[in-house]
């Protein structure tokens, strides 16, 4: 039996003209899964990095202006585009993986917490280096029906009913009064008697204000300024003394 | 034409190298091979002899055509091994049907099973042949081949990772689950049928 079978082996080999594939098949196809692989690293990253942007950028104090419970405002807050892509790729992290020469060695929960946490830590360097805003800001202006933090931002701040008013700052009479055109084009006069200015305002600069619409026509009596960038609070209302 | 003197002392990676250079090495190979990875297909498969020397063939022919992909990290062993549970496997795939065990291999190595003294350690008591024969053929294929490595190949838990493609602790997890299933089944007592349940491998 054991000449036989190998002889026939042999045998088929020359017959057949079979010849070992070459080196280079099997390293492409490796190199391949993981070049995959460490792309979905990156693009993980930078979903995350997004995600992080929205976290940081968003007013998550503000809901109560808008009727809402924290928790309704939550879900409309999340960033849902970038979830998806980085569940997705966490998925495309794991088959790629997997398919690498050595990915048989580890249990599928470990390549997945590997990936998270690689993801966590690059997506956290990125969103320090801006990346995280400057891909918002990208997908925004470029990609067809994509809601990003700016358009979020802007509806949130655009219930002067519900006291939020944002906009840019067009005439400055004094530091208690100001004119602002809101992100639908419209002019409001901002008035607030005790509102102290960190920094004096300036024209055309961009700014959130927390207040009540006054009976009148477009007039905004403000309670509180912060900068539209971040929460810097710009002016608040001070407690009266007397 | 290469003389059996001349495979003796040399490694399997060496021998790997040979035959990339020259074809005649490759029996070196086969003769060091053929009966330990035909003892293991009609183990874990129980095809008829016939059958197995068909996937044997198979499997060298595999081997012979993915040489460059043999990693000398990895066992070479391991690695053909692992060429020859993956034939095994399409083998099924390929004959959709549930294949039954052929008594007169089965009861040669039912036998070596009964015998096997790890085996009666791990489980406590001596088997006879009749009870191993029932027991096993209730068993899923996955339960039943990492017996078969562990206490007949007499395979340590590295090289089941490296021939299944599975982690350790899967590898572990499963000998646990089979001895378990294995003490279960005998448990239950009666002859069962002879069919034997497989799943495909993922």
């Amino acid at each position: 039996m054991a000449t036989n079978i190998s002889d026939k082996v042999i045998e088929k080999i020359r017959v057949e003209k079979i010849t070992p594939k070459p080196r280079w098949q099997f390293r492409l196809k490796n190199y391949v899964f993981w070049t995959a692989f460490g792309a979905s690293i990156i693009v993980g990253s930078l979903s995350f990095a997004v995600i992080l942007h929205t976290a940081f950028e968003n007013d998550w104090d503000v809901y109560h202006y808008l009727d809402k419970s924290l928790i309704t405002y939550i879900f409309v807050s999340l960033p849902y585009f970038w979830i998806a892509l980085l569940a997705i790729i966490l998925a495309a992290d794991y088959y790629e993986y997997k398919h690498t020469k050595s990915g048989y060695r580890y249990r599928g929960y470990l390549i997945v917490l590997g990936s998270v946490a690689i993801s966590f830590v690059l997506g956290a360097g990125s969103f320090y280096l801006g990346m995280g805003k400057m891909i918002d800001e990208a997908f925004s202006r470029q990609v067809p029906y994509y809601h990003g933090m700016i358009q979020h931002k802007k509806e949130i701040w655009s219930h002067p009913e519900q006291g939020l008013l944002a906009g840019k700052i067009k005439r400055i009479i004094d530091e208690k009064d100001f004119d602002i055109e809101d992100f639908n084009g419209g002019i409001w006069e901002v008035r607030g008697n005790n509102i102290i200015w960190h920094e004096m305002p300036k024209i055309e600069e961009e700014v959130k204000l927390i207040g009540e619409k006054s009976s009148s026509c477009c007039i905004f009596l403000v309670k509180e300024a912060r900068s539209w960038i971040g929460k810097e609070i710009k002016g608040e209302e001070e407690e009266d003394d007397d | 034409m290469v003389e059996n003197k001349d495979c003796l002392e040399k490694t399997d990676g060496e021998l790997v190298a040979l035959t990339l250079r020259s074809q005649d090495y490759y029996t070196c190979l086969v003769s060091r091979y053929e009966a330990k990875i035909l003892r293991y297909i009609m183990r874990i498969s129980s095809f008829s002899k016939e059958d197995a020397e068909d996937i044997l063939q198979e499997v060298f022919i595999k081997v012979y055509r993915n040489l460059n992909d043999f990693d000398q990290g990895l066992k070479f062993s391991s690695w053909i091994y692992r060429i020859a549970h993956n034939e095994v496997i399409s083998h099924y795939r390929k004959m959709k049907s549930r294949p039954t065990l052929v008594t007169t291999e089965a009861d040669k190595w039912l036998k070596t099973i009964a015998g096997n003294d790890d085996l009666e350690k791990d489980l406590d008591r001596k088997f006879t042949t009749q009870e191993i024969r029932n027991i096993l053929s209730k068993m899923d294929l996955k339960y039943k081949e990492v017996l078969v490595l562990r206490y007949l190949e007499e395979k340590d838990y590295r090289e089941i990772s490296d021939i299944l493609e599975k982690p350790m602790g899967t590898v572990a997890t499963l000998i646990n689950r089979a001895k378990k299933q294995f003490r279960e089944e005998s448990k239950s007592g009666g002859p069962g049928n002879l069919n034997l349940n497989y799943e495909r491998k993922i």
